[in-house]
């Protein structure tokens, strides 16, 4: 059961700051870079495959600039065979049909039965990749796979994940492309000796530009990429001795509920009086 | 006339002394046998440096081998065990002379002749007496009173030994007094032998003789009995101790490193045990030097809280696994099913906080932390096999340098509007202030950070932070075993800190100190570190602060155990208490190298846990003597105890509050 893992090195989604070895200090441009964590599980699912099939190799593909060899480390420790690294220095990816279409034109000559993906990057939430490749390659997709059996005779039996907890169980032929839910599985974290391996195991290298593909120029291009506007927001927290109803009342009108009854105030002696009053008039004492 | 020896009678138509040789050589050929398989077991494990600063090692073998030093804490058997070591140096050298005396008939020891010899004899029975009443009082403890902490231990062998020595007493009394009785006899006063004279007195000569005969052999036969079963049982320690002594280690604080000869992980393939052999010699040496005393469990804060963890009990099953499997795996005659590793529960292996209550009070010196880290370090370097919540400490750790995740950028947020510099701001400090991932992120913490940087500014010490380009220390991650990620963030540390010339460091964080202090030079970092309560201690002292405010409170001080323990500083934290106006310290139960832990040690902060709280146990300790507040000098002690007062419902009532508040509090 041969595999190969498409996998994307993304921006991490809140950090802000980093550490750089070639400075040995900050990297003030303030961006850390990981694994997209659904490419992970993808890379898990390939990787237990091969364990539990007893035979085949994975390989971990990339298209990015020269920094995204750490995230092919990563997956060499994690438990891949093989890492193919596609030299782009294009830092945008908007074009998704030609980040596609490189990964066809390599994986094209490949000997595999399955490609995985993650169902989407957590950078710009795209999630095409897996399903443009497929159609490149002639290949069936399944999106959102949150289990897989074992492969029986050119067929998988399958499961995705479908909202509220749903899951659609079908089967597919093989060769085909999977893109992954992160439900699936959880990624194991790498051993010293997979990390060592990483860091010796050779990488092969492929500039992004020696590949004639199709571009998509006119068709899509980006106009901006921008950073939230943050926009602080008062939350407002109901009254806990609110009841049930006039909590959500509080919530969806997002103001403040009036208490039922009266709030009493002033020094001491004049509360007590008013206690006093209000035990009086409900008939609790007397007098 | 000879004076009558049993060695020079014929027994069954043999020279007595035929016998006597026989005994030797057959007790000493198996003595050796034994030991020279104990030996090939020891020399088996890797490798271990332990020759360094020979008088130092000379002395701590005096102090605590012949003087038998920490024996004492626990004072009645202490009293009882130095009674019978010290019989056994001195009997010792009587044993030899009656050897010698059944080799050659009636020869004797060339220095127990004469004036030296008397004063020798006198010392010996009263000795032998002490030690008799030693072994009948210990067989009574165990027996009768059963102490808790011999629970699990082998009790067979315990009372078999505590049996051999008595017969060995017993019959050397016979023996001396028997000859007393036949007129050969030693001089002087021997109360011992005197004793047994006067029971005998009545005999006549061919029954004294038989006596004596009797006597001797048994204790002869005796002798060598218990010689032989040294190395096969807990009383090796007999023999090894003093060794164990004289090997120990020397430096606090510091883990052993991935091998001794390549502390770098860049310079290895494996790391952590997983067959006996990866052990190095000296632990190998500890396993057979543990008495089964259970001193070490008895004081270990796991087993108080119920943890699966007994110290005593991993020594003894590491032992014995050794004795079973350790040679059979290198002679290939039966490969093991199991690696070493497996043999030993995960949840021991979980339980322990590192805290080195285990270690201060074995009385051999043997290092448990060692041998618990080096079995995580292959559970989790090498299988990847961990709690799951640990996980997101470590790759918070890696990816943001920091296991909170909060990341680099936020690190100087504590110290906005302060007027604090970075070094990379004003290279220029005589001190480093090093504030850790607690006292940079947490909210409670970062008040500590303000009030460390205060006394600081209150005193005109020319300091500085490295801010956001400060990493985490990596002491959780060398503690749960992640050596790997543990090299990566101290490497990076100590090239900012050699970046800008570090030398001198003072932290607020006892595992930062600890890492700073004792780690950090395995991989090439040697600084000068301060703990902020020995930093306070030392401007006090040299008047740059004066603490005016009083803070009339009674004050309950808790010793973090990488303050104290791990790194000898008691008096520091007390002496800067005690410098404040109108506090008042109280000592809580289980104080100074007696400290219960707080439970957050060993990677437990980021650890889920069941039962029992050590946090818990540790705060009702604290309280049980009212204290108005309670104090320590380690961040996460101070979450812990928090959390603990908190769980008890007394939150608005005891304050908690690290040193360095109150002395802030009390400046001018």
């Amino acid at each position: 059961m041969n595999s190969i893992v498409c996998v994307k090195q993304i921006r991490h989604i809140y950090i802000q700051n980093g550490y750089s070895p070639k400075t040995k200090g900050i990297v003030h441009d303030g961006v850390v870079y990981v694994l997209s964590p659904y490419d992970e599980t993808a890379l898990e699912a390939a990787i237990r495959l091969r364990e539990e099939t007893g035979s085949g190799t994975v390989t971990v593909v990339t298209v990015g600039p020269a920094r995204a060899e750490e995230a092919l480390r990563w997956c060499l420790a994690m438990g891949a065979d093989k890492a193919i690294h596609l030299l782009d220095d294009d830092d945008q990816h908007a074009d998704y049909w030609k980040t596609a279409s490189l990964l066809a034109e390599v994986i094209r000559p490949m000997d595999y039965d399955l490609l995985f993906f993650g169902k989407k990057a957590l950078d710009d939430e795209a999630g095409v990749i897996g399903t443009y490749v497929g159609e490149l390659l002639g290949l069936p997709v399944v999106t959102a796979v949150a289990r897989i059996g074992l492969p029986a005779s050119k067929r998988l039996e399958l499961e995705r994940a479908l909202d509220r907890g749903n899951r659609e169980s079908l089967t597919c032929s093989l060769p085909a492309v999977l893109t992954v839910d992160p439900k699936l599985n959880r990624p194991r974290y790498p051993t010293f000796p997979g990390r060592r391996a990483a860091q010796a195991a050779g990488i092969r290298q492929i500039d992004a530009v020696a590949i004639q593909v199709q571009k998509t120029a006119g068709r899509m291009d980006t106009v901006r990429l921008a950073a939230p506007k943050l926009k602080p927001r008062k939350m407002l927290a109901p009254d806990s001795n609110l009841s049930q109803a006039d909590q959500l009342k509080f919530i969806m009108t997002g103001g403040m509920a009036k208490k039922k009854g009266g709030a009493i105030g002033g020094d001491p002696k004049q509360m007590a009086g008013s206690i006093i009053e209000f035990l009086r008039e409900k008939g609790v004492i007397g007098g | 006339m000879q004076p009558y020896h049993p060695a020079s009678e014929s027994i069954l138509g043999y020279p007595g002394f035929w016998y006597a040789w026989l005994i030797l050589a057959a007790g000493l050929g198996f003595f050796c046998f034994s030991m020279l398989k104990r030996y090939r077991l020891l020399r088996s494990g890797k490798r271990d440096p332990r020759l360094g600063d020979i008088g130092s090692r000379i002395s701590g073998m005096v102090l605590h081998g012949f003087l038998q030093k920490r024996q004492t804490r626990y004072r009645f058997s202490g009293i009882l065990h130095i009674i019978i070591f010290w019989g056994f140096l001195v009997l010792g050298i009587h044993a030899i002379d009656l050897i010698a005396g059944g080799l050659v008939p009636g020869s004797e020891l060339p220095f127990l002749t004469g004036g030296f010899g008397s004063v020798y004899s006198s010392l010996r029975d009263i000795f032998a007496l002490a030690v008799l009443a030693a072994v009948m009082a210990a067989g009574y403890r165990r027996i009768v009173l059963r102490p808790a902490r011999y629970r699990d231990s082998r009790h067979f062998e315990a009372y078999l030994v505590l049996f051999l020595i008595a017969v060995l007493m017993v019959s050397d009394m016979v023996f001396e007094g028997s000859k007393m009785g036949l007129g050969s006899g030693g001089h002087g006063f021997q109360p011992a032998a005197s004793l047994a004279y006067a029971i005998f007195s009545g005999l006549e000569t061919e029954m004294l003789k038989r006596v004596c005969r009797w006597s001797y052999w048994l204790h002869l036969v005796c002798f060598f009995f218990l010689l032989n079963l040294l190395p096969l049982s807990k009383h090796f320690h007999i023999i090894t101790a003093l060794f164990n002594l004289f090997f120990r280690r020397l430096e606090t604080g510091a883990v052993k490193p991935p091998r001794w000869e390549a502390m770098d992980m860049a310079q290895v393939d494996s790391v952590g045990v997983q067959d006996f052999s990866d052990f190095t010699w000296k632990h190998i040496l500890d396993f057979y030097s543990c008495t089964e005393c259970g001193r070490c469990t008895d004081n270990c804060p796991a087993s108080a809280v119920d943890r699966p963890l007994s110290p005593k009990q991993l020594t003894m099953n590491l032992r014995d696994y050794g004795y079973r499997n350790g040679l059979s795996r290198l002679q290939e005659k039966e490969p093991a099913a199991n690696h070493v590793v497996d043999a030993i529960p995960d949840d021991v292996i979980w339980s322990c906080t590192t805290c080195g209550a285990c270690e201060r009070e074995c009385p051999v010196f043997i290092e448990h932390i060692d041998k618990i880290i080096e079995l995580r370090r292959h559970r989790v370097s090498m299988e990847s096999r961990f709690p799951p919540e640990i996980e997101q400490a470590y790759r918070h750790m890696e990816v943001f340098g920091d296991a909170f995740g909060a990341g680099a950028a936020l690190r100087d947020d504590w110290a906005r509007g302060e007027q604090i510099n970075t070094v990379a701001e004003c290279p220029d400090v005589d001190v480093l202030f090093w504030v850790g991932c607690a006292g940079a992120f947490d909210s409670r913490l970062q008040q500590v950070s303000l009030s460390f940087s205060r006394i600081l500014k209150h005193a005109g010490v020319n300091f500085g932070i490295l801010g956001s380009e400060e990493n985490c220390c990596g002491d959780y991650a060398r503690r749960t075993g992640n050596e790997y990620l543990f090299q990566m963030l101290a490497k990076r540390n100590i090239d900012v800190l050699g970046k800008y010339r570090i030398k001198e460091i003072v932290t607020t964080c006892p595992h930062g100190y600890n890492a700073l202090k004792n780690e950090y030079p395995q991989l090439g970092g040697n600084f000068s570190v301060w703990h902020a309560s020995e930093f306070i201690a030392k401007l006090v002292a040299e008047g740059r602060l004066t603490l005016s405010r009083p803070l009339e409170r009674s004050l309950g001080y808790h010793d973090p155990c990488y303050l104290g323990r791990h790194n000898g500083i008691y008096d520091a934290p007390r002496s800067v208490l005690e410098s404040i106006p109108g506090a008042a310290l109280v000592e809580p139960p289980r104080c100074r190298d007696k400290s219960f832990c707080c439970g957050a040690g060993g990677g437990h902060y980021w650890m889920e846990s069941t039962g029992r709280r050590m946090n818990d146990e540790r705060t009702d300790q604290l309280l049980s003597v009212s204290p108005d507040m309670l104090v320590t000098g380690c961040p996460y002690c101070l979450i812990m105890l928090e959390d603990g007062v908190e769980s008890r419902d007394l939150k608005g009532q005891v304050q908690v509050r690290d040193l360095t508040e109150l002395v802030a509090d009390s400046l001018k």
